[in-house]
């Protein structure tokens, strides 16, 4: 698994890298681009989902204000784009635990989504009326450029990309990254080891949002102009939608099920206004048939295999080692 | 004032009871088989559209076309339960993620076939009436009556028929349920068709007074959800009375407060309720236990 981690990532760096070199049209460099964004905000989303079990709706709306406080920093507030970020993701990461703190602590499950449901959809509703700041529903048209050529976007975007996921690998081998394997396995058995579940939820749920408003950030220029539709709970069950297919809880998984759902309708383009209809039975087919999702279905181990047999084997000799010593220096039983 | 007050009362019951009746086949569908089921909406427009094309172009009864709509949308729901459904209730998430799918094929199904262009059905009344002071459009009247009544008898049939027993004992438990004789597949398919039924003449009374497009289910959806969630999960009485609830907020806010913020009443509700009630108005209470 571990190694296959590194095979896969490795490859498909190599090929990210070489991309832009080959010559292709700008419609294709601006269909890869989408698709890694997506890429992005579907990994950050997984790891709430698939690796913590929280099931929030609010993404979306993460992703939004990202776009929205990053360009507004940027266009009123007079910041470069590059030091907009940084007060963007503090912003964020404040407004994720307003909303995550109460949300967590009273709330679990299909009652978590809701909550964040109703919370996305209410910084939705601001955004698209708040006229004299954001534009209001007709938009923001973004007039600055932070990258001289489409390659050097491209290759940010790769770097963030891969850096996410890199980081919610490290991050799920960390303590509170394991914590949060064992809260989404079982809640109640992971609190009675001492696990605090609240905290380790909240830490994630600012993590995972801060990292789509990252992506939302770097939407903005690309597409030049933002709307509220950005922020609209649609966009969060369609990433649900392209976790589940790619497989939930898995390292690639999202990449799959992004590259899916962004690109199979341009592919289909040629069938006119049936591509979505096309991808909409290409979606129910795959979840029937393979349950686990595209990813999950292929992956050996259980989808939740994030640390490698070795390191369990390891953990395990360990224990064993320390239970005989322990026994050695019991005394014996007569 | 007091009739100000009044009319805009009504307005929300209209919509509340409009709301409720979508919101009801989406509680019976997760309570019965735990799926979160965004293909739902899609029964409200389906509804709809039928009753638009049959009454225009075949120039039939509202009533009968209301009638026929509801019974094309019962073989979808059935057909849809049949082919995928069925297959979906181990997981919560197979089950979301297969609606999804088939949202986005009924959803472009329906704007590949009729186009997307918005259409609007003619009221059935279109006298206004005029009581106590008060003036209210018949058209207005007639459907909160249709779906009031709607809503009324499908809370009797759940209470005393002898479907309705079984399909209440199997959201409260289903393996005893199936124990005690009842066909928990059956009661599943009568479950997806009914709710579909109310959802399509809940689409079909929508229909007579905003417009008509293919994505039009998608409001009374999340709205669905919303009620779902506030008013206990499986719970009929539950998605009833916060149906009311947030139609009668949504009323009041839009007419006195901001009427650009009028979705957002209805989340406030739901997201201070859900932070004192954690299981809804009507749901368990209590944690969870081991």
């Amino acid at each position: 698994m571990n190694r296959a981690f590194w095979i896969i990532l490795i490859v498909l760096l190599l090929v990210g890298l070489v991309l832009p070199v080959l010559p292709m049209n700008d419609y294709i460099m601006y269909l890869i681009i989408l698709v890694m964004l997506h890429s992005i905000l579907a990994v950050s989303m997984n790891l709430l989902i698939g690796y913590t079990g929280l099931f929030t709706l609010a993404h979306a709306a993460f992703y939004g204000l990202g776009a929205y406080i990053s360009a507004l920093l940027t266009m009123k507030g007079g910041l470069p784009f590059w030091e907009s970020l940084i007060p963007m993701l503090l912003i964020v990461a404040f407004m994720a635990l307003i909303i995550g703190y109460p949300s967590l602590r009273f709330t679990s499950g299909i009652y978590f989504a809701l909550v964040t449901f109703g919370f996305g959809e209410l910084i939705r509703l601001i955004v698209a009326n708040w006229y004299d700041v954001t534009g209001g529903s007709q938009g923001l048209r973004i007039n600055y450029v932070p990258f001289g050529s489409r390659e050097g976007y491209y290759y940010t975007i790769l770097i963030i990309l891969v850096g996410t996921m890199l980081g919610v690998r490290w991050f799920l081998r960390t303590k509170i990254g394991r914590g949060c394997l064992a809260i989404r396995e079982d809640e109640t058995l992971a609190e009675s080891l001492g696990i605090n579940l609240l905290k380790y939820k909240l830490i994630t749920f600012i993590l995972g949002s801060c990292i789509a408003a990252l992506a939302g950030a770097f939407y903005a220029p690309f597409m030049r102009f933002i709307n509220p539709d950005m922020l609209n709970v649609n966009m969060s069950v369609n990433l649900i939608g392209a976790i589940f297919l790619g497989g939930i809880g898995t390292t690639f998984g999202p990449l799959v099920g992004s590259i899916i759902f962004v690109a199979l309708p341009e592919v289909l383009r040629v069938a006119g206004t049936w591509r979505l209809v096309i991808l909409g039975a290409t979606i129910v087919v795959t979840v029937m048939l393979m349950k686990k999702g595209i990813v999950g279905s292929f992956s050996k181990g259980s989808p939740i295999m994030i640390i490698s047999k070795k390191e369990m084997v390891r953990g395990t000799k360990k224990q064993v080692a320390k239970k005989q010593t322990v026994e050695q220096s019991l005394p014996p039983i007569e | 004032m007091g009739s100000d007050i009044v009319q805009t009362l009504l307005d929300g019951l209209l919509v509340g009871s409009l709301y409720a009746s979508v919101a009801i086949g989406i509680t019976l569908v997760f309570g019965l088989l735990g799926i979160l089921n965004f293909a739902h909406g899609e029964f409200f427009t389906i509804g709809a559209f039928i009753t638009f094309v049959i009454t225009t172009s075949y120039n039939v009864n509202f009533l009968i076309a209301l009638l026929v709509a509801a019974t094309a949308v019962a073989i979808l729901a059935f057909v849809l339960e049949k082919l995928v459904f069925r297959f979906c209730t181990e997981d919560h998430l197979v089950g979301l993620a297969a609606s999804l799918g088939l949202v986005l094929i009924l959803q472009n199904a329906i704007a590949a076939i009729w186009s997307p262009n918005p259409r609007y059905l003619d009221p059935v009344f279109n006298t206004t009436l005029k009581v106590l002071g008060l003036s209210i459009p018949s058209q207005r009247l007639f459907v909160m009556i249709v779906s009031v009544a709607l809503i009324g008898m499908f809370y009797l049939f759940l209470q005393y028929t002898k479907t309705g027993k079984a399909i209440r004992a199997m959201a409260q438990n289903r393996e005893a349920a199936s124990l005690m004789g009842i066909k928990t597949s059956s009661v599943n398919i009568v479950v997806f068709s009914l709710g579909g039924v109310l959802a399509a003449i809940a689409g079909a009374l929508f229909a007579t007074l905003f417009a008509i497009t293919p994505f039009m289910g998608s409001v009374p959806l999340m709205k669905g959800f919303v009620l779902t969630v506030l008013g206990g999960l499986g719970s009929v009485p539950g998605a009833i009375l916060a149906g009311l609830l947030v139609g009668t907020a949504e009323s009041f806010g839009s007419r006195f407060l901001s009427a650009a913020f009028r979705d957002g009443y209805g989340f406030i509700i739901l997201i201070v309720t859900l932070l004192v009630l954690p299981r809804g108005l009507l749901g368990k209470r209590g944690r969870e236990r081991v």
